[in-house]
């Protein structure tokens, strides 16, 4: 288990599916702040912490997020690349999760750096069940660490990992 | 006679005679111009039938060529509404899910919520709207399955009826405990020409109404064999079940088409399919059955060529990855 604080953002334009992702979440015993945004203008905002969102001891830098790819104006692929230009703020993991089986939309997704694409199953309980595996796993996982911003700390070790993150 | 005459006399007969040579001579001349003007007037005559010719074969030709852009214009126009009337399918059995998802998810909420205080009553009805919610949830996924076997590239293959039979039986595993039924598939298997996962989605579908539609309290029997005719490969699925009257034989085919309503689960799109999928690989399809003695449904597909046939037949390869991917 990761020694310390996350937060999980749940990205969608559909407000039924960001209470049902949130109930899911919690249904399987997650205790974290869960965050839901509505869009991927947001979501953005979100990240960059402006307007609403510029508390970061309420909204903190998300450790986990979840995001739809179809939805109005930014979408799922905008928020991935707008994660992608912005390295040091990157989050691991960024979990798709999308009514989308679409072949290109799978393959455009990882190559905007999404680290695993999901079909929303369509029962609340096959739902619990997919967010219980992806959150197991992802608890076990060792990720950057980043700061309350969003920034990804120095690391310590004198090292090519260390030396890249101190030229950002 | 002649030699009487005066030299006079002589003048004036040659005279004569040269007027009379001279006026022959303006006869013919006239009558030849006058059949020379009938000439002409034939030769413009004809060639005025002929530029009206011409002129009539252009106007046909600028005609078929319109004709030509018109029906390139309609098939071009056809190919579009086509192509709108598939996305539009698959988007409105898409787009309906994500509602869908919310109903059922909601009404699980209402049942099996802590913060839910619903009385027995209400908790039937949120039963109800999440068991319509499945219901429809298959509907569409069935109906984005026969709308992708109808738009689907066929690629004809050499097909192994045995790989198919073998894997039918692994992915028919939870229909076979519940209803305590049995697939009886000896063989031989010949292979055939098909395009491979269509033929499992096809044979599937037959194979799982056979289990489905059984007499209540006897436990079904699904039996596939095979029957070579001239060319062609005649599979059979035999059932000892419900059976169908002669007045459905054509409609069963039909989508949406449903015989039993609420007391035999289902969409009545699958038998849709197996048409749809077999009429795509150039095949037949068709059924022989009475009510209460079973049902025998066919598919006849061509024979694959002998040389690959032999080869196929002690194929004792494990099923096509794809072929498990089409559930219906």
């Amino acid at each position: 288990m990761k020694n310390y604080h996350s937060t999980i953002v749940v990205i969608d334009d559909d407000p039924n599916d960001l209470i049902l992702i949130e109930k899911a979440f919690r249904s399987i015993g997650v205790k974290e702040p869960i965050h839901t945004l509505n869009g991927g203008a947001e979501a953005i905002a979100y990240m960059m912490g402006e307007g609403k969102y510029s508390d970061r001891t309420v909204f903190e830098y998300p450790t986990f997020i979840t995001t739809d790819l179809k939805m109005p104006g930014i979408d799922g692929f905008a928020v991935l690349e707008h994660l992608r230009s912005h390295p040091e703020c990157a989050v691991t993991p960024t979990v798709v999760l999308t009514a989308s089986r679409d072949l290109d939309d799978i393959k455009r997704a990882y190559l905007l750096g999404a680290t695993s694409y999901h079909v929303k199953p369509n029962s609340l309980a096959g739902l619990c069940q997919q967010l219980k595996v992806l959150h197991d796993y992802w608890v076990t996982c060792e990720v950057p660490q980043v700061d309350r911003t969003g920034r990804q700390l120095p690391t310590n070790s004198i090292g090519k990992l260390g030396e890249r993150f101190s030229k950002i | 006679m002649t030699n009487l005459m005066k030299p006079y006399e002589q003048t004036i007969a040659l005279n004569e005679a040269r007027m009379l040579a001279a006026r022959r001579d303006h006869e013919l001349t006239a009558a030849a111009a006058l059949a020379n003007a009938r000439l002409q007037a034939e030769i413009r005559a004809h060639e005025e039938t002929e530029d009206e010719l011409r002129l009539a074969q252009a106007q046909l030709d600028e005609r078929a060529v319109k004709l030509e852009r018109v029906v390139a214009v309609r098939t071009a126009e056809l190919i579009a509404t086509n192509r709108q009337l598939e996305a539009f399918v698959y988007s409105v059995a898409h787009d309906l899910r994500a509602p869908l998802r919310s109903m059922q998810g909601f009404a699980t909420l209402l049942t099996e919520d802590t913060e839910s205080t619903l009385s027995a009553t209400g908790r039937d009805y949120a039963d109800r709207i999440n068991r319509s919610a499945q219901f429809m949830d298959a509907l569409l996924s069935d109906l984005l399955a026969f709308s992708r076997i109808s738009q689907q590239a066929v690629e004809m293959s050499t097909a192994s009826l045995s790989a198919i039979v073998e894997s039918l039986q692994t992915r028919l595993q939870k229909e076979l405990e519940e209803s305590h039924g049995r697939l009886e598939c000896p063989g031989p298997w010949p292979a055939v020409r098909a395009h491979e996962s269509m033929l499992a989605q096809v044979l599937f579908n037959l194979v799982s109404n056979g289990l489905k539609f059984s007499r209540p309290g006897v436990p079904p029997i699904v039996g596939l064999r095979t029957e070579e005719r001239a060319g062609v490969v005649r599979v059979w699925v035999e059932d000892n079940g419900l059976g169908i009257a002669a007045e459905h034989h054509q409609q069963i085919f039909g989508l949406f088409t449903r015989l039993h309503g609420e007391k035999y689960p289902g969409t009545g799109i699958g038998l849709a399919i197996v048409q749809k999928g077999i009429e795509r690989m150039g095949g037949r399809v068709g059924v022989e059955s009475t009510p209460g003695r079973g049902s025998r449904f066919w598919i006849e597909l061509a024979k694959a060529p002998p040389e690959i046939t032999g080869r196929a037949r002690t194929s004792t390869r494990p099923p096509a990855p794809n072929a498990a991917d089409n559930t219906p």
